[in-house]
């Protein structure tokens, strides 16, 4: 089960860089351009519960992913979703092609959709399959 | 021996920051920032003690002492300036949000810290008193703090921090000038209100009414919590008899309460409003000089739904002078209690 939670920029978030505080536990500094924004989960309900910044993301489906979609994503954000599906350490792989190619193989999808080109090999990993299912019932 | 020294001669400071977390008293800041206190108060130090008075030695007297614990308490008063208030402020709420509304303008939005976390962020603080007296409380916590103002005087700030009972001696550190100095005077003050039925559409004013302001917060820190005997803390590191120091400080049920004393024509229907004790919600602003365009220096409590006793002090000339005391309620309709905006010249 995913740690973080992905937050979305309400109607009523300012329209420029803020940087919210909490305690001296929390400090983050959210560029609107970012948006959206992966955070730890028990920040994301106290940012969710304490301000009408922000909307709980809606992730696209995963069947909805095409590798062109996924490298669209700033690199961070891809490594935040390489890390929902369990990809460890995705900081590490070489380059985000590589990132979104493994995301979409946890995700049983086929790695070369979007480029209308070949279909990946089918993953034969269990393990991704059973972290799809709980994905889908969380 | 050398003379003794005036009490003119104590200066105070606060670190600029929060520290990182409420343990982390290993290294002192390299400076700290003055707090120029109204009423020139030293710290309040305390060893706790225990003995064996009572106990069969034989004797009707205690034969023993030792020690059990430290407290430090750091009681204030003080006329802030914009950025000192704005510590406070985050000593105080613990959450804030910051953005840059326009370049060179500073806004910081102050709500009470969800209870995620309880430990509020914690200063270091400082006394010196020429070369004779020198001492730092790290971990220091606003326990409670009341924020007024009367006829024309400044802004002005009372409270009493409470460190984790750490005092460190001959430290040295220096303690310096604030720089970009302003402060808010009662005279810039003015108070708003609307039904709580609508709200954060605080609307009306009372023109030329508010004579004097008060707004409380109390953090109902339990100072009997945090001497954690698990944490094995004590003044002197690593030796147990020199008495525990606080590993942690808790905010408590938080209160905010307020007071304003006010005037209002006889037939203000605001007077009917108060008499009936209808439910509010209340802005209160002081707005300073300008920064730039329409920004101004600002300190802002907005109470989002408020109930409140009234109690009509006496009429006058047509105008009847009341003293209403809000206390803060949790507002279902946009969860919010209180918010306190600062605004300020970004510092260079």
């Amino acid at each position: 089960m995913s740690k973080t939670k992905t937050l979305a920029l309400s109607a009523n978030a300012p329209k420029v860089d803020f940087t919210i505080e909490i305690g001296m536990d929390f400090s983050r500094t959210f560029k609107p351009s970012d948006a959206p924004f992966h955070i730890e989960k028990k920040w994301a309900d106290v940012l969710l519960r304490s301000y009408d910044y922000f909307v709980e993301f809606e992730e696209t489906e995963p069947e909805a992913m095409t590798l062109a979609s996924l490298m669209k994503l700033k690199r961070d954000v891809l490594n935040a979703k390489a890390k929902e599906f369990n990809i460890s350490e995705p900081e590490k792989l070489a380059d985000k092609k590589a990132v979104a190619e493994a995301i979409l193989q946890a995700a049983k999808l086929p790695a070369k959709a979007a480029d209308g080109a070949d279909a990946a090999e089918t993953p034969s990993d269990e393990k991704s399959g059973e972290e799809t299912e709980e994905k889908e019932q969380g | 021996m050398a003379p003794p020294l005036n009490q003119s001669n104590w200066i105070y400071g606060i670190g600029d920051t929060p520290m990182s977390n409420y343990t982390d008293d290993g290294s002192p800041p390299a400076e700290l920032i003055k707090f120029v206190t109204t009423d020139q108060q030293s710290a309040k130090y305390t060893v706790n003690t225990a003995n064996n008075e009572g106990q069969s030695t034989g004797t009707d007297w205690g034969t023993e002492q030792w020690i059990e614990s430290h407290d430090a308490e750091i009681p204030f008063s003080i006329d802030p300036t914009m950025l000192m208030l704005t510590r406070l402020l985050l000593a105080a709420f613990g959450q804030k949000v910051t953005t840059s509304p326009t370049a060179g303008v500073t806004k910081n939005v102050f709500t009470p810290q969800d209870a995620a976390s309880r430990q509020l962020p914690v200063y270091w603080m400082g006394e010196q008193c020429g070369d004779r007296h020198d001492a730092l409380y790290p971990s220091c916590m606003l326990e409670k703090a009341t924020f007024k103002g009367e006829e024309s005087g400044k802004l002005n700030v009372a409270g009493n921090f409470r460190g984790s009972g750490q005092q460190l001696l001959g430290e040295d550190v220096d303690i310096v000038k604030e720089t970009g100095k302003y402060y808010l005077k009662n005279t810039m003050s003015e108070i708003a209100r609307a039904l709580a039925a609508t709200p954060n559409t605080v609307a009306k004013t009372y023109a030329c009414g508010l004579q004097s302001f008060m707004f409380d917060v109390d953090n109902a820190a339990d100072q009997k919590v945090g001497y954690d005997p698990g944490c094995k803390r004590f003044f002197t590191a690593n030796d147990p008899d020199s008495g525990q120091i606080r590993s942690y400080h808790l905010f408590g049920k938080r209160k905010y309460g307020s007071k304003y004393v006010i005037w209002l024509e006889d037939s203000a229907p605001e007077l009917a409003l108060l008499r009936a004790q209808t439910e509010l919600n209340l802005k209160m602003g002081m707005y300073g000089k300008t920064i730039t365009g329409a920004y101004k220096n600002m300190f802002e409590i907005v109470m989002h739904l408020a109930f409140y006793k009234s109690v009509d002090l006496g009429s006058k000339n047509g105008f009847t002078t009341l003293e209403i005391s809000p206390d803060a309620f949790y507002n279902e309709a946009d969860n919010k209690i209180v918010s306190v905006t600062t605004q300020y010249a970004t510092p260079a």
